[in-house]
């Protein structure tokens, strides 16, 4: 399928993040609205195509192919092909490049509580979940996928100044703070091999009065 | 960067992180290249994090030296940019190549049937194709190299 100017669909691609990969295209402007989509996947080095079963005669611009491409260390193609139900002789397809959810996957901001007390700030990172499962049927969390992941944390106390701390534990404290004073926590998560940083998830939080005078 | 890699006794550093982004960077030309996706030559089951420790580093070292021997130095393409960030790799992996040699001169490097079964497999499997078309698949396939060593 050439790549001539698309008639019905363009811009197919994987979009992944903690290891949800959604496939998803767009219609073109001005095609059939009585267009359908067909979606394929296959390992690469295996012969055959499979169909997405869920993602047949679809009119959506997305299928969900997490759990069949959930084996991080196999790299996968996805096929899409448009047809107008009506004008038969329309038909288009796009294969997307290989697609291995190990490299491309990207990371979501870590979940993290912020707790103030009078003169510090604790905050509690969580384990970030993925939609990857184990074998006997538990949710996998990034900090198992990738043991070296470490959380990097910042507190801006101004503009100019910032505490700093990082590591793989779940709890941390900033401390040397003034009561009933506004700080902003930030948290990234970081994985050194393969490199991967989260955006940063950022919690406002006001220190507490002190009430001992 | 670096990253440590244990082959059993022989333990060696190497610029990781500075190979995986080379290799990004020619990605995506090099696997369009490959329109042949129902083959690959480094297959599951040879995978070197699954092979026995003590014969590691033997069978990086065949591939190291498969890489050198047969990838990088018949793979043409008159871009340049990825010429360059080719021969860049090749040397990479004979920085790697050359501390590996240590190991085998400290006779750490031992060379076992799974090593030599699981290279004569992947070289069986690189020959099946004609080849240029085994060349830019074989260098296409160097994530999944990068993949092993990560997990290794």
């Amino acid at each position: 399928n050439a790549e001539e100017s698309p008639k019905l669909l363009q811009n197919l691609r994987f979009h992944s993040s903690n290891f949800e990969n959604i496939l998803k295209w767009d219609s073109i402007q001005g095609s059939p609205p009585d267009t359908v989509y067909n979606v394929q996947y296959k390992r690469y080095g295996d012969p055959k195509w499979k169909n997405k079963d869920e993602c047949q005669n679809i009119t959506e611009t997305s299928c969900n192919l997490t759990y069949e491409t959930r084996d991080t260390d196999e790299q996968y193609f996805a096929k899409v092909t448009a047809s107008s139900r009506g004008q038969r002789n329309i038909q288009e397809w796009r294969q997307t490049p290989r697609f291995s959810a190990c490299r491309d996957t990207l990371i979501k901001p870590p979940l993290v509580t912020c707790i103030p007390n009078v003169r510090s700030v604790r905050l509690v990172v969580h384990p970030s979940p993925t939609a990857l499962w184990t074998s006997d049927g538990h949710s996998q969390t990034l900090e198992e996928i990738f043991p070296d992941l470490f959380y990097r944390l910042q507190l801006h106390v101004n503009h100019t100044y910032q505490m700093h701390l990082e590591g793989k534990k779940k709890e941390y404290e900033f401390f040397g703070l003034a009561p009933d004073t506004e700080y902003q926590g930030v948290t990234t998560i970081s994985i050194p091999t393969p490199f991967k940083e989260s955006p940063p998830y950022t919690c406002r939080v006001r220190t507490l009065a002190d009430r001992t005078w | 960067g670096l990253k440590r890699l244990h082959l059993g006794n022989c333990v060696l550093s190497m610029n990781y992180q500075e190979m995986r982004n080379e290799f990004l960077e020619i990605k995506g030309y090099v696997q369009a290249e490959d329109g042949n996706l129902d083959k690959r030559i480094l297959k599951s089951s040879e995978a070197l994090q699954d092979t026995k420790p003590t014969e590691r580093c033997c069978f990086f070292r065949h591939l190291l030296r498969f890489y050198l021997d047969r990838v990088f130095k018949n793979y043409q393409t008159t871009n340049h940019h990825i010429r360059r960030k080719v021969s860049s790799l090749a040397n990479s992996f004979l920085g790697i190549k050359k501390e590996l040699r240590l190991c085998h001169d400290h006779m750490i490097c031992h060379c076992g049937e799974e090593a030599k079964k699981k290279y004569t497999q992947i070289l069986s499997h690189f020959e099946e194709l004609d080849a240029q078309t085994a060349v830019v698949k074989a260098l296409g396939e160097l994530d999944i190299l990068l993949r092993w060593i990560e997990k290794t």
